[in-house]
């Protein structure tokens, strides 16, 4: 059930209809509860069983650490949650890549990915690490717990919310807030989901499914297409948590602060998936000894293990890499350097194949300075309005539009615009976001 | 729900409401490749005596008659055509080996050009050429494909893509089930069956083409021409399209 259909749209209805019917915060929680539960259960039923798992072992686990704080619980807690994702996530990779360099038949599960598993880990693991530390009081109620670790609007793509960001929260009263925050916020991201991000997806897709047969001005556009299309399709997502949560009065952390503007990596990375970075950062950077003592090991690991949770690919693992020698050896602060080295590393992000991977990169590096685009089918996957939605992006991404400053005229124009250009431009095939794949 | 919340939303299914009462229009005013299809609505509604229909070989080189040819036109479109010719005393349809050589159907955006162009087809032309069940509500919707494929185009003239559609054979054998399209065309109407002319390039590809159906009359035109009557490889110019039409007059 994507945010962007109808599905959607009626399950949102009814949870809001169903929670602004009951009247104490107990019943709405477990409507909240019950509903994120179908959500994420209606990819498949199966998916609800680690989640179940991990949700009551680690409500168990906070408990027992508020009584007696134990580094083996939190050992054993943060052990079996990278288990449970490693089995369902890396076991196949790490399988197959040990199979071929001993040289036998890999031991393969074959176990579809659970949507969110990434996520809703990093939730638990910050929970029991923030109890163990004393700067959150273990929550004492299942159902309050239950909800942070499956409320719906966050489950499957973030933001990484951390216990002491969610919890307190559901001490008070669930109130329903239809306001224009809400209202804006959602249509936000919808628009750049389904506006840009899935319209120049069809370019970007069709390029990089054969990167070789392109000269470098199209591999140049459809990696600066991609790189739009993943900051739309990702901040979109957010965008829409953001503001279905703030229906049920509830504040998600910020995700992203205009990425794109970054003048360096490092800042880059406190503005690109911040909830990711930050998580990244306070409970495993820091903990390896931060900038303290062996700085480089200790980025390297933290970028090497952040590319990772991104995909069991190598193509993650260098694009952490890639990440990791540029924060430790990037010096000065230039806006188009930085923003070249991130277009790079889309790249390696975008083309898991490495013969593609690699004939992608040398006409990104090399600029074959081959200009003939007659003939290439680029009509066909929409060259011109792909150019033209970067550009639009560009445009917005650049100028901070604040609706709620706008007269109610101005508000009725866009909306209308909005709603003119949904019609038009909506995809004719829906398109899942890219980071439930993680 | 605040009032300015109520007039966000309120505002966007207003524009939502609008576009889609406001799509048939920008449909028809917007260019595109397919909008030679407006044209062939139009014609048909003048009941031909004669009418010739196939693709852009027979768009370009065949002037006799009326002609409802359109680019890319498939058999499937074709049969839905000749359909709605019931007026029309003979049919000439003009086919190239790879239209016999594969089986395809025309896809959502190909049915939603000719519903957006006005065309009705009747019951017994839908179920021949395999059309879809539409609705006048869901087409609008799906007429959007056209701002995009609009936006293109205006950078499209002149810049055509090569497209060597010919070329992707092994060896030549009438498809079954093209072969029962043309026969089920054939049983409804008086129907004249053209195998297009080949230049010599084209031609290497197809040494072995031949046609032969049980109820229509076919006409092999594929020698009929040499290289100097092409525009390109598949196109006849303007004194290839003469000798053609004359070749077919011959016949008629």
């Amino acid at each position: 059930m994507l945010f962007q259909t109808p599905q959607f749209l009626l399950f949102f209805l009814a949870v809001v209809t169903a929670v602004a019917a009951v009247r104490n915060t107990a019943g709405r929680k477990t409507i909240l509860l019950l509903a994120s539960w179908f959500f994420y259960g209606w990819w498949s039923p199966l998916f609800l069983l680690p989640l179940l798992i991990t949700t009551f072992a680690d409500y168990a686990i906070g408990l027992a650490l508020e009584r007696r704080r134990s580094r083996l619980l939190v050992g054993l807690s943060v052990a079996a949650n990278l288990t449970l994702l490693g089995i369902f996530k890396y076991f196949d990779f790490f399988s197959a890549n040990i199979a071929a360099l001993l040289g036998r038949d890999p031991v393969l599960l074959h176990i579809i990915l659970p949507l969110g598993i990434s996520f809703y880990t990093f939730h638990s693991i910050s929970y029991i690490v923030d109890v163990y530390r004393g700067e959150i009081p273990a929550c004492r109620s299942p159902l309050d717990y239950a909800l942070f670790i499956a409320f719906f609007p966050e489950l499957v793509a973030g933001p990484i919310v951390r216990g002491k960001q969610f919890l307190p929260q559901l001490e008070r009263p669930i109130a329903i807030r239809i306001d224009e925050f809400a209202v804006l916020r959602i249509t936000r991201g919808l628009a750049k989901k389904v506006l840009i991000a899935d319209n120049v997806a069809v370019f970007a897709n069709a390029v990089f499914a054969d990167p070789a047969q392109w000269p470098s001005i199209v591999i140049w556009i459809a990696t600066i297409a991609f790189a739009v299309q993943i900051y739309c399709d990702f901040s979109g997502y957010t965008d829409m948590a953001v503001g279905l949560a703030h229906v049920f009065g509830f504040e998600l952390p910020v995700n992203f602060d205009r990425p794109y503007f970054a003048r360096s990596p490092s800042e880059f990375w406190r503005r690109w998936h911040i909830s990711l970075s930050s998580w990244l950062r306070d409970y495993l950077y820091i903990p390896l000894g931060g900038n303290r003592a062996h700085r480089i090991r200790n980025l390297l690991i933290t970028m090497l293990l952040g590319g990772l949770w991104h995909g069991a690919s190598w193509n993650f693992v260098l694009w952490g890499a890639l990440h990791a020698i540029a924060l430790i050896v990037w010096r000065g602060r230039s806006l188009i350097a930085t923003q070249l080295f991130i277009l790079f590393t889309w790249i390696v992000f975008r083309v898991r194949e490495p013969h593609a991977m690699l004939a992608a990169m040398r006409k990104f590096v090399l600029f074959d300075f081959d200009f003939a685009l007659q003939g290439r089918g680029l009509l066909a996957i929409f060259f011109f309005s792909t150019i033209a939605l970067i550009a639009l992006f560009l445009v917005l991404h650049a100028i901070r539009l604040d609706p709620a400053r706008w007269s109610t005229a101005a508000l009725i124009a866009s909306g209308l615009a909005a709603g003119i250009a949904f019609f038009f431009l909506w995809p004719a095939d829906e398109t899942p976001f890219i980071y439930f794949q993680f | 729900m605040t009032r300015r919340a109520s007039i966000a939303v309120a505002s966007v299914a207003g524009g939502l409401i609008l576009a889609w009462l406001i799509a048939p229009l920008v449909f028809l005013h917007l260019p595109n490749d397919r909008a030679r299809i407006g044209e062939v609505v139009r014609l048909l509604r003048t009941h031909p005596r004669l009418a010739v229909i196939g693709n852009s070989v027979a768009m370009y080189g065949v002037r006799v008659g009326t002609n409802l040819a359109t680019p890319g036109q498939l058999l499937s479109e074709s049969a839905m055509i000749a359909g709605e010719l019931r007026d029309t005393k003979t049919i000439v349809l003009v086919v190239t080996p790879w239209q016999l050589a594969a089986r395809s159907s025309l896809n959502a955006q190909g049915w939603n050009a000719w519903w957006m162009y006005g065309l009705r087809p009747s019951e017994e032309s839908r179920a021949l050429s395999g059309m879809p069940a539409m609705s006048d509500w869901r087409e609008r919707i799906r007429s959007r494909w056209i701002v995009r494929a609009a936006f293109e185009s205006l950078f499209a003239r002149g810049h055509a893509a090569a497209r060597e559609v010919w070329m992707s054979r092994e060896a030549f054998a009438v498809d079954p089930h093209q072969r029962a399209l043309l026969e089920a065309i054939a049983k409804r109407r008086h129907v004249v069956v053209v195998l297009a002319p080949l230049s010599p390039i084209v031609r290497a590809h197809y040494p072995d083409i031949s046609l032969h159906l049980e109820n229509a009359q076919v006409l092999d035109a594929t020698h009929l021409l040499d290289a100097g009557g092409f525009r390109d490889d598949t196109h006849p110019n303007d004194a290839g399209a003469a000798k053609l039409t004359q070749f077919i007059e011959e016949h008629l």
